[in-house]
């Protein structure tokens, strides 16, 4: 129960200081021209954002804390954590749109477009000194899976005819499925699943657009250089755990036929840490290099692609040929729906998803 | 090796790409052997169209300065120290030539014009 307070928390830290963590000329998905980023209602509408975020997840703290002292069960316990980590989603989802139409309000009131000129920026050396992973470091998995499902098949024979796939926090099996030629792989099809997809995405990382600003020009391109590379890394990391999860787990249930995997929790909690630890890492890393613009010397502001953007969220611009774009709101990436890629990585994405449900 | 384009010039902006770009190779920081990344990339980072890129690229390998192969990247063949051909030569004159008359006209002096001349020159070494 510690563990799911450790997430809540960590979660709840992230939330509240997501305004400060995107780039300075986008605050609520909303573009700002440069000479406006020192804008007070901008620091204010952060300021009120982090707060009213921080004191929810501070309540809900509180709420779970109280819980434990009562002699709750544990199921019921991570049932009531769980709808409080949706509410404080939901609830910070709409603070931050709400956010969003105010600052295109101002934006608007206050006539910024017309007080600013608008020039096109880029440094075309600025690919040159690009560190994204190769893809390659994406491939490398899918064949260990690949080799995995030839290994399973190979030894189908040896299987037990049902085997464990659903274990206790002692590591005790409760759950268990019969063989047949698709159960024994859909453990590792999930796997591979995910691992195409990131596969994919790893192309689109590569390609995806780097945004300069015109008046920090030097700490725009660091700042992109600093997310794209430790991005893909904190991605790389994400499913090397993943996979060494899956393979410790498949290899366990269907090949050693053990029924007991008593080092498969710790493992499990030790993948979490390495996860939610280099997501802070990556934080870290990326707030140090953000953009300060303490000296702002002209009304020059870098073209923004405000157009192409639904609510901040959504992007679709058929003249960007990459498959992602970094996100306009918080940290990361997202797919450019004008290329037909991106569906093809949903469906990746979630057609495992879909087969459980609807098998 | 930036670039910097402005709507509000009464240059076009593919105009203002292709110059940079040839002053970047002028400059010798975009070198021979060198390749431009590729037109769709190109308009991305910027955020403009595609078609303006193209236009400029278009432009550069008229010029001979860019060679342009489809599925690959633009390729720098601008930039090498050679004998230009007499025509070439002729066809710089005339370039030149209306500009520096309309200086002229407007009163420019001669020494002024030359070490204006040797200013630009010196830029590109």
């Amino acid at each position: 129960m510690l563990f799911i307070i450790g997430i809540f928390i960590f979660v709840g830290v992230l939330e509240t200081v997501t305004p400060y963590l995107s780039r300075k000329t986008t605050v609520f998905g909303v573009s700002i021209p440069e000479p406006y980023v020192q804008h007070q209602q901008l620091q204010l509408f952060k300021k009120h954002y982090s707060m009213f975020v921080g004191s929810i997840a501070a309540a809900f703290l509180l709420g779970q804390i109280l819980l434990l002292l009562t002699s709750i069960q544990e199921e019921k316990f991570v049932l009531l954590s769980f709808i409080f980590l949706c509410v404080m989603f939901l609830l910070s989802a709409a603070l931050s749109m709400s956010y969003h139409i105010k600052i295109k309000k101002l934006k608007k009131q206050e006539n910024w477009e017309a007080h600013v000129k608008t020039v096109y920026v880029t440094d075309l050396s600025i690919r040159d000194r690009d560190e994204v992973l190769s893809p390659v470091f994406f491939a490398l998995p899918i064949i260990i899976t690949l080799a995995l499902i030839t290994f399973t098949y190979m030894n189908y024979n040896a299987i037990p005819d049902v085997f464990a796939t659903h274990w206790n926090a002692a590591g005790e099996a409760d759950g268990w499925t019969e063989k047949t030629w698709i159960s024994v792989i859909v453990m590792p099809l999930i796997l591979l699943g995910t691992q195409i997809s990131l596969f994919i995405i790893s192309f689109g990382m590569k390609s995806a657009k780097i945004q300069l600003s015109a008046q920090a020009k030097e700490a725009s391109a660091n700042r992109e250089l600093t997310q794209r590379k430790y991005g893909s890394w904190y991605l790389a990391a994400i499913n090397y755990n993943m996979t060494i999860l899956f393979v410790v787990l498949h290899y366990t249930t269907v090949i050693l036929k053990d029924q007991t995997a008593p080092y498969f929790f710790p493992l499990f909690i030790v993948s979490m840490i390495v996860s939610l630890g280099g997501l802070i890492l990556f934080n870290w890393k990326l707030s140090k290099s953000n953009e300060r613009f303490d000296d702002l010397h002209t009304n020059e502001t870098a073209s923004a692609d405000d157009r192409y953007w639904k609510w901040g969220i959504f992007y679709s611009n058929k003249n960007d040929p990459s498959l992602l774009v970094e996100k306009k709101y918080g940290i990361g990436w997202t797919v450019n729906m004008a290329n037909k890629w991106s569906y093809i990585i949903l469906l990746v994405i979630f057609l495992p998803i879909l087969l459980v449900i609807f098998i | 090796m930036n670039i910097h384009l402005d709507p509000s010039s009464e240059l076009q902006l593919y105009k203002q790409l292709a110059n940079q770009l040839i002053e970047l190779i002028a400059k010798g920081e975009l070198k021979n052997g060198d390749t431009l990344p590729s037109v769709r990339s190109m308009a991305a980072d910027l955020g403009i169209n595609v078609s303006t890129v193209s236009k400029s690229y278009h432009e550069l390998e008229e010029k001979g300065l860019i060679e342009l192969k489809p599925k690959a990247k633009a390729l720098i063949i601008g930039g090498q120290k050679k004998e230009l051909q007499e025509t070439e030569v002729e066809k710089v004159e005339n370039a030149l030539k209306p500009i520096m008359a309309e200086a002229f006209a407007r009163g420019l002096e001669k020494d002024q014009m030359t070490s204006l001349f040797h200013r630009i020159l010196k830029q590109w070494k």
